[in-house]
């Protein structure tokens, strides 16, 4: 355990536990013990580097508790659920579409929309800004 | 039978069944091996199914139809799977413009 | 001669046997009129489902008609010129 840190002091023997944080201001700077719970000194800091091999273990470590925390929740992501439908599909597709009058009706209220609402374009008539009073 | 006898539709010019990602199950006709055009399909089905139809907030949800002058396409739900059936609009000439 | 307007329009419309709802927006998706059930339409969901209806076949040049139905009742939807309509009708 810790041999990477052989020469850091007895109360880093946890070195493997992901919880401790990367950098202790407190134990890296034992003169301001006084105020290091207020103070982070840092000056004073030494990082404890982190090698190439704790820094995956981390990582899937990491990666592993978050995707366990995914799996446990209960909400489902992706695209909303197909309506339930109905027991006979190919009476349903192999019926009248849709009522020749309810094409009709459509058809012709969508061409009348568009005609009058044709009308109510903006028209330019004159100009927006009349210069009066100058020479 | 698998495909629920959407294959046997009258004036149909082809057919698709999809599962509830959009995969296709089962193709024929004009939409053999239509993943392109399943792949459009179920974006605008997605759309759909979300739109409110009536006053009812749980009205069960029966068919959609995209139709032209010449063809349409007629789209319904069963059992987890999406059918839709590409048929030709055989009314006579029904859309005056 | 002036063309009837937009609501009037729609007054119109809602007199049909079995509609109980119509709405109309510009090419943006945006309401530019509604009444009854149209009233909780999104414009944006409607346009959006026709363009997705047209972009099925870009090379049909006729507008395509869409409808959705339910047990309860169906909603038609069309473009005309940039302009969309959606028709709700009851089936009771």
């Amino acid at each position: 355990m810790g041999c990477c840190f052989s020469n850091d002091e007895d109360k880093d023997d946890d070195l493997n536990d992901p919880s401790r944080p990367l950098i202790n201001p407190i134990s890296d700077g034992p003169s301001s013990r006084p105020i290091g719970s207020n103070v982070v000194d840092v000056a004073a800091l030494e990082t404890q580097g982190v090698d190439q091999t704790e820094y995956t273990d981390r990582a899937t470590q990491y990666s592993h508790n978050l995707s366990s925390w995914c799996a446990s929740t209960q909400k489902v992501r992706g695209p909303p659920r197909l309506p339930i439908g109905v027991a006979t599909p190919h009476v349903v597709l192999s019926g009248q579409p849709i009522s020749l009058s309810d094409i009709q009706l459509i058809t012709s209220a969508a061409q009348q929309a568009a005609r009058s609402l044709q009308e109510i374009k903006v028209r330019h008539k004159e100009d927006l800004v009349v210069p009066f009073g100058v020479p | 039978m698998m495909t629920q006898g959407i294959e046997q539709i009258p004036d149909s010019l082809g057919y698709l069944m999809l599962n509830e990602d959009g995969a296709v199950i089962a193709s024929g006709g004009q939409l053999e091996n239509g993943e392109k055009i399943a792949n459009k399909l179920m974006h605008l089905i997605r759309i759909a199914i979300k739109m409110p139809t009536s006053d009812e907030r749980a009205s069960s949800f029966k068919k959609i139809t995209v139709m032209w002058k010449t063809f349409m396409y007629v789209i319904t739900f069963s059992n987890h799977r999406v059918f839709i059936c590409k048929r030709q609009t055989n009314s006579p000439e029904p859309i005056a413009v | 001669m002036m063309e009837k307007s937009i609501e009037k329009l729609m007054d119109e419309i809602m007199t049909n046997p079995g509609v109980n709802g119509v709405v109309c927006t510009d090419a943006q998706g945006l309401v530019v009129a509604a009444q009854g059930v149209g009233r909780k339409s999104t414009g944006g969901q409607m346009t959006g489902v026709l363009d997705l209806a047209r972009d099925l076949h870009p090379d049909v040049k006729d507008e395509p008609i869409v409808c959705i139905e339910s047990d309860a009742g169906s909603l038609l939807l069309k473009s005309c010129d940039g302009i969309t309509i959606g028709i709700h009708k009851t089936n009771s």
